[in-house]
């Protein structure tokens, strides 16, 4: 275990948010988040070029908010987390040239850590993971379940063969005029309705742990354009879509969640990233994990967005286990969640 | 121009595998079909025929994935995102053209605008939907 005083800096900087939070021990000091989304809305999706040149502009202003809001000076940070992928290239590489900075001047270790493992480890805010835990990882660029048999031990089982289930709320919110974030606006529309009727969409049958969005994708986008063409698409029908997507996105999930829960023998169904903010699926996975007698963990809803916080929690295990980083260490936009990882 | 009814996502896979055979380096194909047609599936028969280990699947969220193989790798952009951003460059496509022993796979190019005057020759692979199951694919080469 390291020391409880020691001080951990971490940046994050992965896609659209510039983040930096301090962590004292166990206790978060601080978690400075600066978001990009109103930027990037204009686009309709995150604008790689325009993330990197926003994290460049921000990063300086969030670090010093951070020392200052933890009310610790530069001398007394011990180590510095920073996100070393996966995400945007860009975007990545600036998160990691401050860290090398600060590690630099102030003599410190550096340590790169995993976008998921702080996906997956932004739980322990709660409480800490029981192994063997399955970790189910859902954003709009991941769709990944992972078994840990122990800690910082990770085996994915199971993915999405194509499209993220993020994006697949995203394409299909678009498809139905729905302004971005596509995935947030649909929870706005169906949350707490119960009257909504579903329409039932074609289910893959996919072998294994692993999910496909995209036959369903293709088929509802086909089905919204004959809509169109025969003038039915009105504000019920665009209801019934968007509710009918949620439920088939987030059932095939949980379907193979609890499938992998009956195989391994899970203790524990955490939960990440930021479509574990979504009521119906918080509200399906509780009373699943009843029925099955399983725990379930889904993060507070300021830890399922990205932020830098969850990265120094991630890194303190690093830390305690010796995966340290060099200052030659590089990003890797598509780094695969084993350890240890390239420097 | 070429053409070619797919029964199913796997003969469309099948079909590229094949297909990847007549790619030398540098070349780029623009992948062209809409929401569903089913490119991804196409680009994961490339990525088998350049026996690239890795889950090929959908880049849309980070514009751009990179599969490393030996002797070619396999760069796979999609400009989905990109559809209002009329700003030039935004992608750097020419630098990333430059990279030796790779080709590119790009889909919804016509979000490039401007930038796709740095594509020389590029070999169009059209997929349009003919129902739930069958796609007719052309090649422009």
């Amino acid at each position: 275990m390291i020391d409880n005083k020691k001080v951990i800096l971490a940046i994050e900087s992965s896609c659209d948010e510039t983040s930096v939070a301090i962590l004292v021990g166990e206790e978060l000091k601080c978690n400075i988040i600066s978001s990009q989304i109103k930027e990037h809305i204009p686009f309709g999706g995150v604008y790689p070029e325009l993330a990197s040149r926003l994290h460049v502009e921000k990063i300086d202003y969030v670090i010093s908010k951070a020392v200052q809001e933890a009310n610790v000076s530069f001398e007394d940070l011990d180590y510095i987390c920073v996100t070393k992928g996966p995400g945007l290239p860009g975007a990545l590489q600036i998160g990691m040239m401050a860290g090398k900075v600060l590690s630099g001047f102030l003599n410190i270790p550096l340590i790169g850590v995993h976008h998921l493992m702080g996906h997956i480890y932004a739980n322990e805010y709660i409480e800490k993971i029981k192994y063997p835990s399955l970790a189910v990882i859902i954003s709009g660029g991941n769709t990944e379940l992972v078994l840990m048999k122990d800690l910082l031990n990770f085996e994915l089982i199971g993915q999405t063969l194509d499209d993220a289930i993020g994006e697949s709320f995203d394409k299909i919110a678009r498809k139905l005029d729905l302004p971005y974030p596509g995935g947030v606006n649909i929870d706005k529309l169906t949350k707490d309705r119960t009257d909504i009727e579903l329409i039932k969409f074609p289910k893959p049958h996919i072998k294994g742990f692993d999910v496909s969005y995209s036959g369903l994708k293709s088929a509802v986008s086909r089905m919204i354009d004959e809509d169109i063409k025969n003038n039915l698409l009105d504000e019920t029908r665009v209801l019934q879509y968007a509710y009918s997507t949620e439920v088939h996105l987030i059932d095939q999930l949980l379907n193979k969640v609890f499938l992998a829960d009956k195989t391994y023998n899970i203790k524990q169904i955490v939960f990440g990233g930021g479509v574990s903010a979504n009521s119906y699926l918080r509200k399906q996975a509780l009373e699943l994990g009843k029925k099955n007698n399983v725990e379930i963990l889904i993060p507070p809803l300021w830890c399922t967005t990205d932020n830098a916080a969850m990265i120094a929690i991630a890194g303190k295990h690093l830390i305690e286990k010796g995966y340290f980083s060099s200052l030659k260490c590089t990003t890797n936009p598509s780094l695969e969640l084993e350890l240890p990882y390239e420097d | 121009m070429r053409e070619y009814i797919s029964k199913s996502a796997k003969q469309t896979k099948q079909f590229a595998k094949q297909f990847v055979k007549q790619l030398k380096k540098g070349d780029v194909v623009l992948l062209d079909g809409e929401l569903g047609a089913g490119k991804t599936t196409f680009v994961q028969g490339l990525g088998e025929g350049l026996k690239i280990k890795n889950k090929i699947i959908s880049p849309t969220f980070n514009i751009l994935k990179i599969y490393k193989s030996s002797p070619l790798s396999l760069y796979h952009l999609d400009c989905y995102r990109l559809e209002n951003i009329k700003s030039d460059n935004g992608l750097d496509i020419y630098d990333l053209l430059q990279t030796d022993d790779a080709i590119f796979c790009i889909e919804w190019s016509e979000f490039l605008y401007d930038d796709l005057q740095y594509i020389k020759n590029p070999i169009t692979v059209k997929i349009d939907i003919l129902n739930d199951e069958e796609r007719k694919i052309v090649i422009y080469d």
